[in-house]
C-alpha cells in the first residue's frame, strides 16, 4: 500500500508525543556507550544515531521468559489460568531494517504450522517504526542475505533521514497509517523517492545461494572444527540474534502450585540435545556451531522457506571468542 | 619475523608442539585467538595491547586438547590460571609451553613452574583504576543498598552463561546449568533465577577467581561480575592470607584443612 511522507525531527518528536500515552513504547537507548531496546517515554531518551543495538527486539514477542500459564491445585482439581500476555499496543521506534524484517520470520517460525497464542496476540498489537541505516559497521551484512540498509520488508513505517532534518517517510502497512492517523497533520505528503544516497553503503561479503548449495551437501568436515576452534559455547549469538527462536519448557513451582515458563534455548550449549539417556548426539561444539550455521542457512529455508539470518552482524560483534558468520559462510562459499 | 614467531617455529621445528593457540588480526580490526596448527601459518601470530583473551580457557577445551601437545600465548592473568589449575591438578609441569608475554610486551618462552612463578611475582600490575573505584562504591554502601544494586545488576542478566564459558577456571566438565535432573539453576531469566545463578558461580570461584575479568568483559549486558570474586577473594586473604595463581601447589582455604585454623568446630 506504499504512500510517501515526509516530517521533520521536530514534528516526529510530537509524533511521538501524540503515540506516547496510548502504547507501550520501546526504542533504542544508549548505556554506558551500548544501546539496549528499553520502554521510553520521553523522546529524548530515544538513539536516533545507533548503528545496532547489542541484543535484538525479539523479546517483545518472544521474551526470555514466557509464562504460557498458571496452574494450582484446589479441591482436587487443577485450576489453569492463562495470563494476557499483552496489555496495551506495543511500537517499537527506531529499529533498524534488519530488525524489522526478522520479524518477518519470527511471525513465519511461530505461527505457520502451530499458532502459538501468546506469540499471536502480541503481534496483533505490535506495531514497527524502522529506522534506515546511515551507517553500518564491518559486522554488518544486510546486504549478503536479500535486505538493504533501507529496506521495509518488516515495517508498518519506515524512516529515513534525509537533508535537513527532515525524514522521508513510507507508510508500508495498514498499521502503519493507524499510527499516522494518531496526528497526520505532522505529516507531509509527498512522491516516492530514491533513498539510495541517502543510507550507508553496506557491501555484499558473500553470494549466499552459492555458498547455500556447500553448506547445504557438506556435513562430515574438517572444516566445521577448524572454523571453530574458538568457540566457546556460550549463548550469546543465540540470545543476541533476532531470528534464533528455540526456546526450552520449564514447570516452575510445586505439585501444587506454579507456572508453565518457556524460556531462551540456545544450540551452542550441551545440554541443548542431551537426552534422558545421557547420550548426547552433539557432544563437541564444532558439532553446535554447524547446527548453527546449518539452521540459518538450510534447515530453515527447508522448513519455511527464509534463511533465518539478517545479516544485523549482532553475533559478530558481541562473540567473546570473535566467532564470525560471515568467514564461516566465506569458507563454504569457497569450497 | 618477529621474537614471538621465531619462539612458536622452533616450537613447532623441533617437534615440541602440535597446536600453539596465541592471536592473531582478525576480519574486524580487532585481534582473536588463532590455532596454529603447523609452522607455515606462524606469520599470523602478533601480540599486541589488544590481545587480552586470557587464552587458558582453551586449555580444557576437548577439541583443542585432542590435538596433543599445545602452546599457548600467555600474560600475566594467562600464567595465574595456569598455577590456579596447577594447584587444582588440571595440568602438571611439562604439559604445556607457555610463550609469556612481559608487562613491555617482550616473549619469553617459560619451561615450568618455578618459572612461571617467578614471571609472576615480577610482572605484576594493578587492577583498572575504575574497577577499584567501583568496588570501593559498593563496599562503603549499607548492606540494602548493596543488596539493591546487585538484584539490578543481576536483574539485567540473560542467562547467556559467557562469564562461564570464557572462564579458564571453570572447566567442569558438567557444569550445574548444564544439568536438568533436577533442574539446580532454573533456566528462566527471573530476579530468584538470576540470583541462584549468580550466588552459583561466586561461590565456586571464591579464593580461585585469578582476576582475568574475562567475565566481566564477555557479559553482553555489562554486569561488573569480576568485583564478587576480587571481594570474595579479599574476605579470604584476610582470613586465611592467600591468594590464588601465585603458587602452583596452593592450598585452597576452601578445600584444605590447617591445624592453625580460627574454625574450630571440625576439629
Ligand atoms: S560463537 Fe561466540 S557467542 Fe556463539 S556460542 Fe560460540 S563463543 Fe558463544
Ligand atoms: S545470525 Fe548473527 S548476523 Fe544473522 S541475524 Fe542472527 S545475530 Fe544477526
Ligand atoms: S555473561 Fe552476563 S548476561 Fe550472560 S550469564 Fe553471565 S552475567 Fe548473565
Amino acid at each position: 500500500m506504499n504512500n510517501y511522507k515526509l516530517i521533520t525531527k521536530q514534528n516526529l518528536h510530537s509524533f511521538f508525543d501524540a503515540l506516547q500515552p496510548k502504547n507501550t513504547i520501546i526504542a533504542p537507548k544508549e548505556i554506558n556507550k551500548k544501546y539496549y531496546f528499553k520502554p521510553v517515554d520521553k523522546f529524548e531518551d530515544i538513539a536516533l544515531d545507533y548503528i545496532q543495538t547489542v541484543l535484538s527486539a525479539k523479546s517483545v514477542l518472544f521474551p526470555r521468559s514466557d509464562t504460557l500459564f498458571n496452574y494450582h491445585r484446589a479441591d482436587g482439581d487443577y485450576n489453569i489460568d492463562e495470563p494476557s500476555p499483552i496489555e496495551k499496543n506495543t511500537i517499537v521506534f527506531g529499529m533498524k531494517p534488519c530488525d524489522a524484517s526478522s520479524f518477518v520470520y519470527l511471525s513465519n517460525f511461530f505461527l505457520k504450522d502451530y499458532q502459538d497464542k501468546n506469540i499471536k496476540e502480541r503481534l496483533e498489537k505490535l506495531y514497527i517504526i524502522s529506522l534506515s541505516c546511515k551507517e553500518a559497521d564491518n559486522a554488518c551484512f544486510c546486504t549478503s542475505v536479500g535486505s538493504n540498509p533501507a529496506s521495509t520488508k518488516g515495517s508498518d513505517l519506515n524512516l529515513t533521514l534525509i537533508e535537513n532534518d527532515t525524514y522521508y517517510v513510507e507508510v508500508v502497512t495498514e498499521k502503519g497509517q493507524e499510527l499516522i492517523n494518531y496526528s497526520a497533520d505532522l505529516f507531509q505528503d509527498t512522491k516516492e523517492i530514491d533513498k539510495s544516497k541517502y543510507i550507508a553503503n553496506v557491501p555484499q561479503k558473500f553470494d549466499v545461494e552459492q555458498a547455500k548449495q556447500n553448506i547445504d551437501s557438506i556435513f562430515e568436515s574438517p572444516l566445521w572444527v577448524k572454523d571453530s576452534l574458538a568457540c566457546l559455547g556460550c549463548g550469546i549469538c543465540a540470545y543476541a540474534c533476532p531470528t534464533c527462536t528455540c526456546f526450552d519448557i520449564q514447570d516452575i513451582g510445586s505439585q501444587f502450585n506454579g507456572s508453565r515458563v518457556r524460556n531462551w534455548d540456545s544450540c551452542a550449549f550441551d545440554l541443548f540435545t542431551k537426552h534422558a539417556s545421557g547420550h548426547n548426539p552433539r557432544p563437541v561444539q564444532s558439532q553446535r556451531w554447524r547446527n548453527r550455521i546449518k539452521h540459518k542457512f538450510e534447515y530453515s529455508v527447508e522448513n519455511l522457506g527464509l534463511i533465518s539470518c539478517v545479516g544485523c552482524g549482532r553475533c559478530i560483534r558481541s562473540c567473546p571468542t570473535s566467532m564470525n558468520i560471515v568467514k564461516t559462510v566465506q569458507i563454504f562459499q569457497g569450497v | 619475523m618477529t621474537e614471538l614467531q621465531n619462539i612458536a617455529k622452533k616450537l613447532f621445528d623441533d617437534g615440541s608442539i602440535n597446536l600453539l593457540i596465541g592471536y592473531s588480526n582478525n576480519e574486524n580490526g580487532g585481534t582473536s585467538a588463532i590455532f596454529i596448527d603447523n609452522s607455515a601459518d606462524i606469520d599470523k601470530l602478533i601480540y599486541n595491547e589488544n590481545c587480552h583473551q586470557n587464552l587458558m580457557v582453551y586449555f580444557q577445551k576437548p577439541e583443542v586438547k585432542k590435538f596433543g601437545k599445545l602452546a599457548f600465548v600467555v600474560s600475566l592473568p594467562g600464567l595465574k590460571s595456569v598455577l590456579e589449575i596447577a594447584s587444582e591438578n588440571q595440568i602438571k609441569d611439562g604439559d604445556a609451553y607457555f610463550i609469556a608475554i612481559d608487562k613491555d610486551g617482550n616473549p619469553s618462552l617459560l619451561q615450568d613452574f618455578h618459572q612461571i612463578e617467578d614471571f609472576i611475582t615480577n610482572n605484576q600490575t594493578k587492577p583498572p583504576m575504575g574497577l577499584l573505584k567501583l568496588m570501593e562504591k559498593i563496599n562503603n554502601m549499607t548492606r540494602e543498598e548493596r543488596w539493591q544494586y546487585w538484584t539490578d545488576e543481576f536483574s539485567k542478566c540473560i542467562k547467556c552463561y559467557a562469564c562461564r564459558s570464557v572462564c579458564p577456571l571453570c572447566y567442569c566438565t558438567q557444569c550445574i546449568t548444564d544439568i536438568n535432573i533436577p533442574q539446580w539453576i532454573s533456566t528462566e531469566s527471573s530476579p530468584i533465577g538470576n540470583l541462584d545463578w549468580h550466588i552459583a558461580r561466586a561461590m565456586h570461584l571464591a579464593g580461585r577467581c585469578i582476576g582475568c575479568g574475562e567475565c566481566m568483559k564477555a557479559c553482553p549486558v555489562d554486569i561488573p561480575l569480576a568485583l564478587l570474586t576480587a571481594n570474595l577473594n579479599k574476605s579470604i586473604a584476610i582470613h586465611f592470607g592467600d591468594e590464588p595463581g601465585m603458587k602452583a601447589d596452593y592450598k585452597y582455604p576452601l578445600s584444605h584443612y590447617k591445624l592453625e585454623d580460627k574454625e574450630n568446630f571440625i576439629r
